[in-house]
């Protein structure tokens, strides 16, 4: 088992939060941290290419942003934008850096989304091998 | 330092190339691919919606399988066109990214202009048949229009939301959803056609015979374009399957594959439901009904059984929400790629980073998606043929311009070998000829109020010629603006023509 925190980070105040406590968990356990941004694309309705870029463009965005603030915080830190369902991505990436926790952000930004879908913390608990650590926006 | 390299095979910078950073990259496969093909294409909701009104067209009748047929050698050729242009540019804005490249901004502004319009006016026929199951679902036959009206508002706003919060179906959830669908198709089908030759059916009942099938048993080419125009509609959206093969496992081949797959199963399905419809009703009973409900209507009859008739209502119910959600969601996809190519304003264009879909053209849609259901239900007697026919000449129009867009952009690759002559070239223009030779002999047609069903006239003629033109005029007027208002990163580009190496790789059999 290795220190390494994984994270997901949207740009959201959940996000925020979670990174944060992913920052200290780090320094905590002199550990290092993987933030990912995971994107699942639609398959129906047809081509989606432009669109597909333009979430692109966001996750580098908000990954560039997540790197700023851990190198504010002085945290190692390596980014990973990966297609696919949010839940399965962390928990694919905590298995394969052996990883010690997974920290999310309670699923406050999507009510009804997760309402109908199930939450990534919620799933999460059925998908990760490692302790997941929900941190709720302030 | 921000980044710890090399103990992953995908670490920053973030966003980079598509190549390697999928979780999953062949994320559809095979029998997905069959299963988005047919749903995207909705076949229960598309039967509910134009069989009666193919029978209905005079001089078709009993022939209404032929035109079930007919309708779909246009749109299998034209797909050749979307398998090969999106080959050269996978672009969510299709046909007007392809249109615009070929032959230019103005003819690809258009183009895209009727895609939108095609599908808001779809919207309406969607609401429509939604608000009249719904209420068949519950026992109500004969909904008031005003009750029919607010659910399909209330289903439109619904199915907005769910296209902008991003929620969509998984892949079994939709295989078993479809395969729900056609079981229910099938059997509705069986159980009319036992019961018609087994003398069980109800008076006027025929026994199907191959006659049905003649196309020399059509009355006139008025009666067979009138029909095809109705017709074209139920294959509409089925060329998605030939535009998601950047995803599909083995991309070469599979495509290809599930595009004709699928295409088989449509064609069985409507030629089986609409024989087995005609037989059991008999012609004139489905051709004076045209409110749309004519299946769940059938379907209780053909049971016997209220509670199994409910069976074909939910599955025309569930298609129709499938229906809707392959509506918004590339046409919103389009109003992006529009944007994004300085063609529409830039809001359009936005993706919203809470939910990641372009929730802001998304909602646009459903507002004027539902401006023109309401508008069009106040002043139309006969909503769901004026719709119908007008999203024939939609259709007709922006498909023909692709399958002419196909050949002018492919034109030095053409003569390099006979596959590309006949799969590129002859395919395409044929296609495209057939839609416009509809096009111009339903205008001519619909010129006479008197050659649509419904009998309504507009300033004179027909109102899906109004409809239809309409919304081409007004296209022009608001693209002339556009370009008034500068734009010369899209309106200053020039026609382009295809990459030979985009021929020279090897056959995908996608056509």
């Amino acid at each position: 088992m290795s220190n390494t925190i994984i994270t997901g980070y949207d740009g959201s105040d959940g996000g925020k939060a979670a990174l944060a406590e992913a920052f200290r968990l780090a320094a905590d356990l002199d550990g290092n941290v993987v933030v990912i941004f995971a994107y699942e694309k639609v398959v129906v309705g047809g081509e989606s290419h432009d669109l597909d870029e333009a979430v692109e463009a966001i996750g580098a965005r908000v990954l560039a942003e997540a790197a700023e603030l851990a190198l504010a915080a002085g945290v190692r830190l390596q980014t990973e934008y990966l297609e696919g369902d949010a839940a399965q991505a962390l928990a694919t990436v905590a298995e394969r850096e052996q990883a010690r926790y997974i920290v999310v952000g309670g699923n406050g930004e999507r009510p009804l989304k997760a309402w109908v879908l199930g939450s990534t913390p919620n799933r999460l608990l059925a998908l990760a091998d490692c302790p997941v650590v929900v941190v709720r926006a302030t | 330092m921000a980044t710890d390299s090399a103990s992953s095979p995908e670490q920053s910078p973030a966003g980079s190339g598509p190549g390697d950073k999928g979780l999953k990259a062949n994320a559809i496969g095979f029998v997905s691919g069959v299963v988005i093909g047919v749903a995207s294409t909705a076949p229960g909701y598309s039967l509910a919606a134009s069989l009666g009104l193919v029978v209905a067209v005079v001089g078709v009748g009993i022939h209404a399988p032929v035109i079930m047929i007919a309708a779909f050698i246009p749109m299998l050729l034209i797909a050749a066109s979307y398998y090969w242009m999106n080959r050269a540019d996978p672009d969510c804005g299709t046909t007007f990214s392809w249109v615009t490249r070929a032959m230019g901004p103005g003819l690809g502004w258009i183009g895209g202009w009727a895609i939108i319009v095609a599908d808001v006016i779809v919207m309406a026929n969607l609401a429509q048949i939604a608000g009249l199951y719904l209420f068949l679902l519950i026992g109500i036959d004969a909904p008031s229009t005003l009750a029919v009206t607010i659910v399909g508002v209330l289903f439109i706003a619904a199915m907005t939301w769910i296209c902008v919060i991003g929620i969509e179906l998984n892949a079994k959830t939709q295989i078993g959803l479809l395969a729900a669908e056609l079981i229910t198709l099938a059997l509705f089908a069986a159980v009319a056609l036992i019961r018609v030759y087994a003398g069980d059916a109800p008076h006027g009942s025929v026994t199907p015979s191959l006659e049905w099938f003649n196309p020399a048993g059509i009355g006139s080419v008025t009666a067979l374009t009138s029909g095809v125009l109705l017709a074209v509609f139920i294959y509409w959206g089925w060329d998605t399957t030939v535009t998601v093969n950047e995803e599909t496992e083995d991309s070469a081949e599979t495509p290809g594959r599930a595009a004709i797959v699928s295409v088989f199963v449509l064609v069985f399905t409507y030629v089986i439901v609409t024989v087995a419809a005609i037989a059991f009703g008999g012609p004139d009973a489905l051709a004076n009904d045209q409110s749309g409900d004519v299946l769940g209507l059938e379907a209780n009859a053909v049971f016997g059984s209220a509670l199994l008739g409910k069976l074909v209502v939910i599955a025309v119910l569930s298609s129709a929400a499938a229906s809707c959600q392959t509506t918004i969601l590339p046409t919103a996809r389009t109003a992006l790629s529009m944007a994004r190519a300085k063609a529409l304003p830039a809001k359009l264009g936005e993706v919203n980073a809470q939910y990641m879909t372009p929730a802001f053209a998304t909602w646009v849609m459903g507002v004027v998606s539902v401006i023109w259901y309401v508008g069009l239900t106040i002043v139309s007697e006969n909503m769901l043929f004026d719709a119908i026919a007008a999203l024939g000449l939609m259709i007709a129009f922006y498909y023909g311009l692709t399958g002419y867009a196909c050949a002018i952009y492919y034109r030095r690759e053409l003569l390099k070998s006979a596959r590309n002559f006949f799969f590129i070239g002859v395919a395409p223009v044929v296609g495209a000829l057939m839609l416009t030779a509809i096009f111009v002999k339903s205008c001519v047609d619909l010129s006479d109020p008197a050659n649509s069903a419904s009998g309504n006239s507009w300033f004179g003629v027909g109102p899906p010629l109004v409809i239809g033109l309409g919304f081409l005029v007004m296209g022009v007027v608001l693209m002339i603006f556009w370009r008034l208002a500068g734009h010369p990163e899209f309106f200053g580009r020039k026609p382009e023509t295809a990459d030979p190496a985009l021929v020279a790789r090897s056959p995908a059999g996608g056509s």
